[in-house]
């Protein structure tokens, strides 16, 4: 992240965005003054080595500060020189006088100068950007309209840190052109044909509606999708069920080989999909292009074996769509793991004025850098940090300042547990990769400083909300790695269990979970270490620290308790290995007193019982027994309960997928009135499901038969119930051939 | 039922005539634009009005060509919503009533032209159709989930609204609208008169298929959702239900037709070939039943007078039992079989999505068809695999007199394939060869254009894709040097 400096638009105050003209910036313009004689007449020359030291010159001379208009417009030119590289501007400039002529006004146009450079990610050492900028700025002679939506085109299609091959380099021109998909956009605009707040977005959330050619369709796709989709703006996230779900074309060919498409080669995706269905990569795809093509932003999301999308209907609130929105984003500015990413993309630009502010700062500091005045520019930094505090970007250059000046571990130790980590508060992925910048001067500290700094990091994780598809592997294994004695691992561990026993959503604690099994219950010293560092963890999370003189009883049932929040969090992190470990091990602390009634059908199924890995509940609730969830998924029987719930499910995920004959599902003893409306779905993806097979009126004990041929890996209980109820089952037991 | 009978016959639309099968009668509606293409020939227009018929009822498929597309009108968002009753509440009515229910799905404050509906179907509601008006007003937050929504009609959920929905009074669907004529009065006027001067018969199939057991309802099923729309057909589960309820074991073969799209049908076909399901699957590869294939397909189609929609359906059925029988045998018969029914799919109706694919298949496995470009790219889709096809690519706005050219394929896919045999023709006669060996695969070729040439001009050589039919894209320049 260190190689530029993407600045990312900020928001407005609605009054300057309603006046704030094409570019929609929160703050005043820069007001241009007269640029010293050296840099304007580099300018006019076209060579932009020159501009660039002649930049670099006239900073030296200069106060920087975002209050200076000349020295924070040498800042930003600087800075737009430095992200794009001189040469390839200087290229540009030499292709003919228009393209001289475009590059010498937007180096004087601050306004637009600034939404590139404060566009999440500007792109890379390229002139891509420059380039589309360039085709607009000429389709609308020198007057665009809306720089805004240029400058999103010009930022998400040019590439930028993250996307260092801009796919358009790869894209058919007459796929995707620039100038077309703005055209559309202005022209959807002008017929009122966008989504309300469409006129609010900023350049940063344009970039979700312009979408990026690496993993979005042709322009043609978004021209036939504002036609053949029109939903109510908060339905967006089942646009992609316009398309019908198949494997097989209308020719008779698998969709997992080319010659799905090849009948419809000379259609949009959209309408080739529309028309002739597609699984889940064309119909998220579609969903996806649906909404954007109405102005909400919108990203796909890869997932295991599946393709997701994600609708923003408001600012700061993105809904799944066929199963998203979490997952490995395609459009993306502060990486790709949703949520977290776009949780933080979204806190970074929550508060339009101070991002702002702060951007102006970061170029101010860029300004310093330039000027070779690095204690000045780490001082910046701070400033613009203090602005906004998780910036990925401004967090990492102030690193790069710190370590170029070799800061001490103990000043380093001040700064991450007094300055920087408390501000991290529900952001913790971010806390911990803004962190590994200084990796090797954390390796070098005392380990109580290490697990301290770990300890913090942990208590942030806790805190964020997350999903199974943030992965956190890497990143503990690496905390790990970095202490040396079993004691400090024993403590990390211990740690790191309380901070999520405490504050956790479930999700993250289930995955850490799962790694600590595979990481230490593989052998027995590794069990021991666990197994004490489980065990403090559950009496200090009860009672908010340890209690010493407790009786084996009262212990017991904190284990316990800690026991069935884990298993819990097991299965929502989808961790199969964690879910069964933890089930071992709280079974070892005593069989809760409860016997399931025995099936009474067993032998109305072909097959036998499925071996299944996973069990996962939609809601727990007090009357719950997670240590027996696993036990539901065979003869033996087990017992759940959700919460009240409209729709509460029940998931079984088998060991491996086959050919599924049926399932048999039984009530809880007492209460059996409840349930009554049951649908049971199966699904080889875990994200598509079919139906296959529903009762009005669900009997005791239930035995769904499912069609031939029915191959599946997940099979889902789901009840429709009138209003919110409780759903409790002994039994689903899945049958194999 | 009976009241519902009984307020017919005072309309004196009841006919107590013989029944007679003719595909397609509900459901008819007022024109909609077609074809997307510009260029296209003018059809007679009792062809162009049987086609708008079927684009209209593919309800889900076609584009709204709504006024709003229209250069420079604004979307015009309704001041005042409908007063009609609320889809269940007119629905209760009409069922008291025994009068058919026309139920618009729309909403006030976000769909573009939603005040031009509000002015029409005002208008609408004036007219006295006898039928209960009544809407869903789907406004932003007013349904909670895709749950929910499935449940507004007994057909389903509706992706591209306005749509309205025409019922008997027991709920039966009669018809489908959307696109043009649910923003015009008139339109929706004389669509609904249509399919209520329809509805007689067809409700006395839905009787029979109600009130006879066993596979004479099934087939009384069959024969009404024959009358139906291919798209509207599709959608009607109660019928299809009865169908499959009374002829579980297939003895009128009407459930193939029916209840089942065509990955329904492959699979079918699939089991046939292979001898059984998934799991149970017997024969692979050369073992496969391809001619008990072919005979089951054939005998399918027989089983029932077919809409368009169906026949070309289980025509690309029979196509792909050749095309899988030649992957194994290469007999060239097969591959004529395989192209003969791709052209019978595209006869049947070249301009529906089916016609369309098959005539690209068609053209793929024809040897005597070469590719045609009239831009200057070739992409996904454009690749034949394991075969070479003739390329032609028009070049006649290049051509600026007699000199040298050269012509270049710029990959931006870069697949493996093979391009040879550069020739230079002027409207279909022969004028040079590139300036390479024949057999050579080059990306680049230059010609020494002899003489100014004036019509069409065009660059043909073979090519061939390795790395499969979307591996391999760009663009194709031809300069004078």
């Amino acid at each position: 992240m260190l190689g530029m400096l993407a600045l990312g638009l900020s928001p407005m105050t609605a009054v300057m965005a309603a006046e704030g003209g094409s570019s929609k910036l929160a703050l005043a313009p820069v007001k241009a003054k007269k640029l010293p004689a050296a840099v304007q007449s580099a300018i006019e020359k076209g060579d932009y080595a020159d501009v660039q030291s002649a930049l670099a010159g006239a900073l030296k001379t200069m106060d920087i500060s975002p209050k200076d208009a000349t020295a924070l417009h040498c800042s930003m030119m600087h800075e737009l020189i430095r992200v794009t590289g001189a040469e390839f501007l200087t290229a540009m400039a030499g292709e003919g006088k228009d393209k001289a002529r475009f590059l010498q006004e937007f180096m004087k146009d601050t306004e637009w100068l600034e939404v590139y450079l404060t566009c999440g990610l500007v792109p890379y050492q390229k002139d891509l950007g420059m380039q589309i900028l360039y085709r607009i700025w000429k389709e609308e002679e020198g007057d665009v309209k809306n720089k805004a939506l240029a400058t999103a085109l010009a930022s998400c299609w040019g590439g930028g840190e993250t996307w260092k091959e801009p796919a358009l380099a790869k894209a058919l021109p007459n796929k995707h052109n620039p100038v077309r998909r703005y055209k559309f956009f202005q022209k959807q605009e002008k017929k009122g044909l966008l989504h309300p707040n469409y006129k609010n977005l900023k350049a940063w959330e344009l970039r979700f509606v312009v979408a990026n050619p690496g993993q979005d369709w042709d322009d043609e796709s978004y021209e036939f999708a504002a036609k053949a989709i029109n939903l109510p703006w908060d339905k967006y996230g089942i646009a992609c069920w316009a398309a019908t779900y198949t494997g097989t074309s209308k020719f008779g060919d698998s969709v997992q080989g080319g010659a799905y498409n090849l009948p419809y080669a000379n259609e949009s995706w959209a309408e080739a999909t529309l028309r002739n269905g597609g699984v889940c990569g064309a119909m998220s795809h579609l969903g996806a292009v649906a909404a954007m093509a109405h102005g909400i932003p919108s990203y796909t999301v890869g997932q295991p074996g599946h393709c997701a999308y994600a609708v923003r209907t408001e600012r700061g609130k993105w809904v799944g769509g066929f199963g998203g929105p979490d997952g490995g984003m395609h459009n993306m500015i502060f990486g790709f793991r949703a949520p977290t990413s776009y949780n933080l993309m979204e806190a970074v630009y929550g508060d339009d004025e101070k991002v702002a502010k702060a951007y102006r700062k970061s170029l101010c500091a860029r300004g310093l850098e330039a000027a070779g005045k690095d204690a000045e520019a780490e001082k910046m930094w701070r400033s613009a940090l203090k602005d906004s505090p998780m910036h990925p970007f401004f967090r990492a250059a102030l690193h790069e300042q710190m370590k170029k000046r070799g800061v001490s571990a103990p000043e380093c130790y001040e700064y991450l547990t007094k300055d920087m980590l408390p501000k991290y508060a529900g952001h913790g992925v971010a806390a911990i990769d803004a962190t590994a910048d200084l990796a090797d001067i954390i390796a070098a500290m005392e380990e109580k400083d290490q697990l301290n700094i770990y300890r913090m990091e942990h208590e942030a994780l806790a805190t964020t909300p997350s999903s199974w598809a943030v992965k956190l592997d890497e990143l503990v294994q690496k905390q790990q790695t970095a202490l040396q004695s079993d004691s400090a691992r024993q403590k990390f561990l211990e740690n790191m269990f309380v901070a999520h026993i405490k504050n956790g959503d479930g999700t993250t604690f289930g995955q850490l979970l799962e790694w600590a099994v595979k990481t230490y219950v593989a052998t027995e010293e590794g069990s021991k270490i666990f197994n004490k560092a489980f065990a403090k963890a559950a009496e200090k999370a009860g009672s908010g620290e340890a209690a010493g003189g407790e009786s084996a009883e009262e212990r017991n049932k904190k284990m316990a308790e800690a026991y069935k929040k884990a298993i819990v969090a097991a299965e929502q992190a989808r961790s199969g290995p964690a879910f069964m470990a933890l089930t071992k091990g709280a079974l070892a602390l005593g069989k809760p007193d409860y016997k399931a009634s025995p099936l009474q059908k067993m032998g109305e199924l072909q097959g036998k019982p499925a071996a299944a890995s996973l069990f996962r509940i939609s809601t727990t609730s007090n009357y719950d027994a997670p240590v027996l969830h696993a036990s539901i998924m065979t003869p033996e029987g087990g017992k759940c309960h959700t919460a009240k719930e409209q729709n509460p499910n029940f998931i079984v995920e088998l060991q491996k997928p086959g050919h599924t004959t049926g399932c048999i599902i039984r009530k809880v003893d007492g209460n059996e009135w409840r349930m009554k409306k049951a649908v049971v779905y199966t699904s080889e993806d875990g994200a598509t499901w079919f139906k296959r097979a529903e009762t009005n009126d669900m009997p005791k004990e239930w035995v769904a038969k499912f069609p031939d041929g029915t191959r599946a890996k997940w099979v889902k209980l789901e009840f429709e119930n009138a209003g919110p109820d409780f759903a409790h089952i002994s039994h689903f037991v899945v049958f194999t051939r | 039922m009976k009241k519902f009978l009984t307020f017919l016959i005072l309309l004196g639309i009841v006919g107590g005539g013989v029944y007679y099968y003719d595909p397609g009668l509900l459901g008819l509606d007022a024109p909609a634009k077609v074809s997307r293409k510009k260029g296209k020939k003018k059809k007679k227009a009792s062809k162009k009005a049987e086609k708008a018929e079927k684009a209209e009822s593919a309800v889900a498929a076609a584009p709204a060509e709504d006024d709003a597309e229209e250069e420079g009108a604004p979307a015009e968002l309704a001041a005042s919503p409908l007063e009609f009753p609320e889809n269940m509440e007119a629905r209760a009515q009409a069922k008291a009533e025994g009068r058919p229910s026309l139920i618009i799905w729309y909403g006030s404050d976000w769909l573009p032209n939603s005040g031009k509906i509000v002015k029409e179907w005002t208008e609408l509601g004036k007219k006295n159709l006898p039928v209960v008006i009544g809407q869903i007003d789907e406004r932003v937050g007013t349904v909670p989930d895709l749950h929910a929504r499935e449940k507004l009609t007994p057909f389903g959920a509706f992706t591209n609204l306005p749509v309205a929905v025409l019922m008997a009074p027991d709920e039966t669907l009669l018809a489908i609208y959307s696109g043009k004529t649910v923003l015009n009065a008139a339109a929706m006027e004389k669509a609904v008169n249509r399919t209520l001067k329809q509805m007689p018969k067809y409700m006395q199939l839905v009787e029979k298929a109600r009130n006879t057991e066993g596979v004479e309802g099934a087939k009384a099923a069959a024969d009404a959702l024959a009358m139906q729309p291919y798209t509207d057909a599709m959608r009607n589960r109660q019928l299809k239900d009865i169908l499959n309820r009374k002829d579980p074991n297939h003895e009128t073969l009407c459930r193939y037709l029916y209840c089942m799209d065509h990955m329904g049908m492959f699979d079918e076909i699939n089991a046939v070939l292979n001898g059984g399901k998934g799991a149970d699957a017997r024969f692979k590869g050369n073992d496969r039943k391809f001619d008990d294939g072919i005979k089951f397909v054939k005998k399918v189609m027989k089983a029932h007078k077919l809409s368009k929609e169906l026949e070309q359906q289980w025509t690309a059925g029979l196509a792909y039992v050749y095309r899988e029988k030649y992957g194994v045998a290469k007999e060239p018969a097969l591959r004529k079989l395989v192209v003969e029914s791709y052209r019978k799919v595209v006869e049947i109706d070249p301009d529906s999505e089916y016609g369309k694919g098959a005539l690209r298949w068609a053209n793929y496995w024809d040897e005597s068809v070469p590719y045609v470009f009239d831009t200057p790219f070739y992409d996904s889709g454009d690749m034949t695999v394991g075969f070479e096809k003739e390329w032609r690519v028009n070049v006649s706005d290049k051509m600026d007199g007699p000199g040298s050219y050269t012509f270049t394929l710029v990959p931006v896919k870069t697949g493996r394939m093979t391009s040879k045999g550069f020739q230079l023709f002027a409207n279909g006669k022969h004028v040079c060869d590139g300036d390479i060996p024949a057999d050579q695969d080059s990306k680049t070729v230059t010609f020494d254009v002899p003489r100014a040439l004036k019509g069409k001009v065009e660059v043909r050589f073979k090519v061939q894709c390795f790395d499969g039919w979307f591996a391999c894209g760009g663009e194709m320049v031809m300069k004078k040097n």
